[in-house]
């Protein structure tokens, strides 16, 4: 049993994020660690919109003993975000002092972020960057967990990266937590979200071991720039729209429910972005089409991946 | 301070010990108690009981569906008559639809044991209200219990079939949205066999006419003492001694949050809050200087002990709405004058949050249904499930929304032309029997 067991007050994890990247499946992993390692554990969540793309949280407590199932404002001990605008709804839960903040700065920026026409009118989307909301926690980690994941073949593989970064802030061992992933993903990705756990943990390190100074700059070395929030800007350099032809049945929906009027039927009846410099991103048109012939990136690094 | 108590999370050493949601805690609980037929029809946050229960060897329980919760409790009222043990699994407004036989099956009481689970939803993370079901166990006169945890929703689930066999009378089973949806270890034990019952033959009973139901109704009374009573001496009402200053009654999820704030008061743990055992409340009350009931939504226990002429306070520091949690058990603790007002932390950062409002799945089919329908101008009668949405934006394409499978007959009270409609006068219906929620 760790040195944890003397503290008789529980330790808080707060895992969020959006409906889909599996919050639940963090936090079954971590549950599941702490039941094996002799803990008292609570691990509450709300269902119901989980795949409606809405938010999702999930409250982890171990200890001891543990009575209430949820952490309250400024209880938590660790904030484990799998999307950036999520890590700053939930940020003012973590301890004041001494709470550690860990976050993929992905942007999953929801349908209705730009939903007016006027020109420079703002994109409802956290406009923070990660270093300015860093600069304001001791023990802060943001990077692009996603694209991390995706280099290795598989994006979903990223909250297993966060898990390699969280692992450096609790104390079981290394192979425990391999052997609790393992368990629980699908035996054909136990290779990919191993590496995933070995790159989120290998950095997490790295960054603890580092000189004062170099570690400010390591917290955030891999995360993702924010998008410019005024709207339009140079979308092209941002946004990037890919349109399956074969999957586009003509059926005109993203066309006319585009709020910036940039959608278009060529010649064939197949959907075109036919004005890129309107295009904000806002993903209506992708959650729209009832093909899911439509994928927005809204990323530089992003639209230049698959272009 | 009373130890026993503490297998609130601390299930015995011998036993296989799994973490379990609270919805799978019950289903196990059934199982356990030897269950044959459970009944259900879906809805947040109670759904994932009936599929858990599909989880056991079909030999050992029939598990199904029903078309609505009526349905499934006259499902599961089918097999009490039949001499097995039964549940029926809905949420709270399911139960306002299962109401009519709950209403009747009261006065029959049971056969083989008839336990009927309800998950409120405090705080309407998923649902069209906030009702409290310990209202509708105090109507029907049907005993409630209310686990605080995974564990007790396995255990309370097994001794309700026991009072609903022992005591004629089905036993309602109150989960919360946050007891259901929270993973706790959990000891699991072996299922019980409980033969079938033979029928019955008593008329008298069963078949409720004016002369039997004035009989019954006299038997209802008297198994509202017996089950009072029970309470009294059950295991399951459960005093811990702590400082005598302060006396708090709880139950359900309050119990952990007043553990979480009041570690060291003495506290009284009911099984429920219907019926309640008076002679262990009143030995309570006397035995500290001011007694508190914390107690989520409606002042049901409270009420009760006042009418008794029991001196306790409650609601005036606790809201009749809403989900509770420590914060606001701790917050009403300060108004008590009980803890001291610690103030509220300054935030970290200060931050307007990301909009991220819920939508129908990407690709979702209806949406397509839903912009043909906004194209006729028609106002909507919408119906209940995820395509509830469609009333905000983009969409915005229906115009009420009341209760489930309500959508055709509102629409045939179909007012007259006006003279130059801006939407079509006649109002389209879309029923629920045509939108059919994908988690089913």
């Amino acid at each position: 049993m760790n040195k944890m067991t003397s503290s008789s007050e529980p330790k808080n994890v707060l895992i969020v994020g959006v409906g889909g990247q599996g919050v639940i499946l963090v936090s079954k992993i971590l549950a599941t660690l702490c039941q094996q390692q002799g803990f008292q554990v609570k691990q509450s969540e709300v269902h119901g919109m989980a795949k409606r793309g809405g938010g999702v949280f999930s409250h982890v407590r171990f200890g001891e003993s543990v009575w209430s199932p949820t952490i309250p404002k400024g209880g938590a001990d660790i904030l484990v975000a799998l999307e950036w605008a999520e890590a700053l709804r939930w940020v003012n839960f973590l301890k004041p002092n001494d709470g550690t903040f860990i976050s993929d700065t992905q942007h999953i920026v929801p349908p209705f972020a730009c939903l007016s026409r006027k020109r420079s009118a703002e994109v409802g989307y956290s406009r923070e960057t990660p270093d300015e909301i860093l600069a304001h926690i001791n023990d802060g980690y943001a990077m692009d967990a996603t694209g991390i994941a995706r280099e290795l073949g598989n994006d979903r593989a990223a909250n297993t990266v966060l898990l390699g970064v969280l692992s450096t802030a609790l104390e079981f061992q290394a192979d425990d937590w391999r052997n609790v992933i393992s368990s629980f993903v699908p035996p054909k990705t136990i290779d990919i979200n191993m590496k995933a756990f070995d790159q989120g943990r290998d950095w997490a390190l790295k960054v603890k071991d580092s000189p004062d100074d170099a570690a400010r700059h390591l917290r955030s070395e891999h995360a993702v720039p924010t998008v410019p929030t005024k709207a339009p800007y140079d979308a092209h350099d941002f946004v990037h729209l890919d349109i399956n032809p074969a999957w586009c049945k003509s059926c005109d929906i993203c066309v006319k429910m585009c709020p910036e009027r940039c959608l278009q039927l060529d010649e064939n009846l197949k959907a075109i972005l036919s004005a890129p410099d309107r295009c904000t991103g806002c993903r209506i048109c992708e959650w729209l089409c009832p093909d899911l012939a439509i994928t927005v990136y809204r990323t530089p690094e992003a639209a230049a991946a698959c272009a | 301070m009373n130890t026993k108590n503490n297998t609130a999370t601390a299930p015995s050493a011998s036993a296989e010990v799994k973490p379990l949601m609270g919805n799978e805690a019950i289903a196990q609980g059934a199982w356990e108690a030897g269950v044959r037929v459970a009944v259900a029809y879906p809805g947040t946050p109670s759904t994932e009981i009936l599929e858990a229960v599909n989880k056991y060897p079909k030999e050992d329980i029939h598990a199904q569906w029903s078309t609505n919760e009526k349905v499934a409790l006259d499902v599961a009222i089918g097999g009490s008559f039949q001499g097995v043990r039964s549940l029926a699994v809905m949420k709270h407004v399911g139960l306002n639809v299962a109401s009519d036989a709950l209403m009747s099956q009261t006065y029959i009481g049971v056969n083989g044991g008839l336990v009927i689970v309800v998950c409120d939803d405090p705080g309407i993370h998923s649902s069209q209200n906030e009702q409290d079901t310990r209202l509708f166990a105090r109507f029907a006169m049907v005993p409630v219990l209310e686990p605080s945890d995974a564990q007790e929703a396995l255990d309370f689930t097994k001794v309700a079939f026991d009072i609903s066999e022992q005591f004629d009378t089905p036993v309602i089973l109150r989960s919360t949205t946050r007891l259901s949806h929270t993973r706790s270890p959990v000891a699991l034990g072996e299922r019980v066999d409980v033969p079938p019952r033979p029928f019955n033959e008593n008329p008298q009973k069963n078949v409720m006419l004016p002369t039997h139901a004035r009989v019954r109704h006299a038997a209802l009374l008297e198994r509202e003492d017996a089950v009072a009573d029970y309470f009294e001496t059950s295991a399951l009402t459960k005093v811990e001694r702590g400082d005598t200053k302060i006396g708090v009654i709880t139950t359900s999820m309050s119990y952990s949050y007043v553990k979480e704030v009041l570690p060291d008061a003495s506290i009284l743990k009911l099984a429920g809050s219907y019926p309640l055992p008076q002679k262990t409340i009143r030995d309570f009350a006397a035995s500290v200087d001011r007694v508190i009931v914390v107690e989520e939504l409606e002042p049901v226990i409270e009420n009760q002990l006042k009418v008794w002429d029991i001196k306790v306070e409650g609601k005036a520091f606790f809201s009749r709405m809403g989900e509770q949690s420590s914060e606001s058990v701790r917050d009403g603790f300060v108004k008590a004058g009980v803890l001291p007002d610690e103030g509220k932390g300054a935030d970290i950062i200060d931050l307007d949050p990301t909009v991220r409002p819920p939508v129908l799945c990407p690709g979702c089919p209806h949406t397509s249904t839903y912009l043909s329908v906004r194209q006729t101008e028609a106002r909507v009668c919408g119906d209940i499930g995820c395509y509830t949405l469609a009333a905000v934006k983009p969409l915005q394409a229906i115009d009420t929304c009341v209760s489930m499978d309500r959508a055709s007959p509102m629409r045939s009270a179909c007012p007259k032309p006006e003279p130059k409609p801006s939407r079509l006068s006649r109002p389209l219906a879309i029923p629920r029997s045509c939108m059919r929620d994908c988690r089913r």
